[in-house]
């Protein structure tokens, strides 16, 4: 996997169960306050990563596409954190975004997770990881990851070194 | 008497002022169960007071920056006693309320609350002939956006809610900046000062429209944020 420059990485997934094996990998780094954005178009593995990702940092129950409720919350046994998982697909913009009071996610520690991020661009902070997925060859995926600030720069460092070695 | 209420964030802060003094204040910490314990607590200070609904005659609300839900709770609440009783409502910029409350000091006036994930919503004051005056427009910044925009030799200070990650930082870097920060019992936005400001509004005849007046949020759709 091409390192691009600090803060960002490439990797070509080969399906879905390896999508989520790559989720897992990042769940059991992720810290109280991460912002992690998954961008790409429907089938592209977002769920399958983020179905990973919650594994990975003890949420119970497993995480599903919360398309149909905006909004799922997943409570961790071993410190009570929870994970939010937020799907803007049916929101038009942050306008719809701050009517159901999107921007109360933000002001605790818990981790979140945006699926089509994009859509609520103006209410997220500048510091994130921002994971895209793009269709490949069949089954075969395309994810490039950015890191924005310092911080998520050393998570995804970590995150590189851990699942990639090296 | 008027009823001064903040929902804005988890702080919740009542007053009522006479006319001539806050005769009972209030101010908690909530859990985010502002529905649960606002119209309580507003029951509760009015019989403390010797008082009841009817003996309302204006009541003002935290109109934002601030939490969605905080702010819409508040600002239902206001309007419905508003309202139902048939008495002026007035709304009043958070960040104002809370410069209303800070003593004099020779330089600016940095107003902050928490915006989350390391960001807050800030707004500058500068001491004028009428105590504390705006210099700008609330805002969404990050700390390190906000310090690096302070270092031009001006003394500043820093009120308002300021989380542990502020506080370090403040400790660690605020002197280089030039920046205090306020004590904490400066920093806790009380409803009083509020209540101050909004019966000067009152006794002008200043008042808002029930049905028109709404909240500003944290987060406003089309504002570019950092």
């Amino acid at each position: 996997m091409p390192i691009l420059k600090p803060g960002t990485l490439e990797f070509v997934s080969r399906g879905a169960d390896q999508t989520t094996r790559l989720g897992h990998r990042l769940g059991e780094l992720v810290r109280p306050g991460d912002v992690i954005c998954l961008s790409g178009p429907l089938g592209a593995g977002k769920t399958a990563f983020a179905r990973g990702l919650g594994q990975g940092w003890g949420a119970v129950p497993p995480v599903t596409s919360p398309t149909f409720t905006l909004v799922h919350e997943h409570t961790r046994q071993a410190d009570g954190l929870r994970l939010y998982h937020v799907d803007s697909y049916r929101l038009s913009g942050p306008d719809d975004a701050l009517t159901f009071g999107l921007d109360e996610l933000f002001l605790d520690e818990n981790p979140l997770l945006i699926e089509w991020p994009e859509r609520v661009a103006g209410i997220l902070p500048a510091a994130r990881l921002w994971i895209a997925f793009h269709f490949d060859e069949g089954d075969r995926r395309l994810i490039t990851f950015e890191a924005a600030g310092e911080s998520y720069i050393d998570l995804l460092e970590e995150y590189r070194r851990r699942t990639f070695g090296g | 008497m008027l009823l001064g209420i903040d929902t804005a964030t988890r702080f919740i802060s009542l007053a009522l002022h006479d006319g001539d003094r806050i005769v009972a204040e209030s101010t908690w910490e909530t859990a985010n169960n502002h529905t649960i314990e606002l119209a309580p607590a507003v029951r509760a200070m009015l019989g403390r007071a010797g008082m009841d609904t009817p003996h309302l005659s204006a009541v003002a609300v935290a109109l934002g920056p601030g939490s969605f839900t905080g702010l819409r709770i508040g600002l239902g609440f206001a309007k419905g006693l508003a309202t139902t009783l048939a008495i002026p409502l007035l709304g009043i910029p958070t960040l104002a309320a809370l410069a209303a409350g800070q003593p004099r000091f020779d330089g600016r006036l940095i107003a902050v609350l928490q915006a989350g994930r390391g960001r807050l919503c800030a707004q500058r004051f500068a001491w004028g002939a009428d105590g504390w005056t705006p210099e700008d427009e609330a805002a969404i910044v990050s700390w390190e956006a906000l310090l690096g925009s302070l270092g031009d030799g001006r003394p500043s200070l820093i009120s308002g809610e300021i989380d542990a990650d502020g506080r370090r930082l403040l400790a660690s870097y605020g002197a280089g900046f030039g920046v205090s920060m306020a004590p904490a019992a400066h920093r806790m936005r009380r409803a009083g000062y509020l209540a101050d400001l909004a019966w000067a509004r009152f006794q002008r005849g200043d008042v808002d429209d029930p049905l028109t007046l709404v909240p500003i949020y944290l987060h406003q759709p089309g504002v570019p944020h950092p």
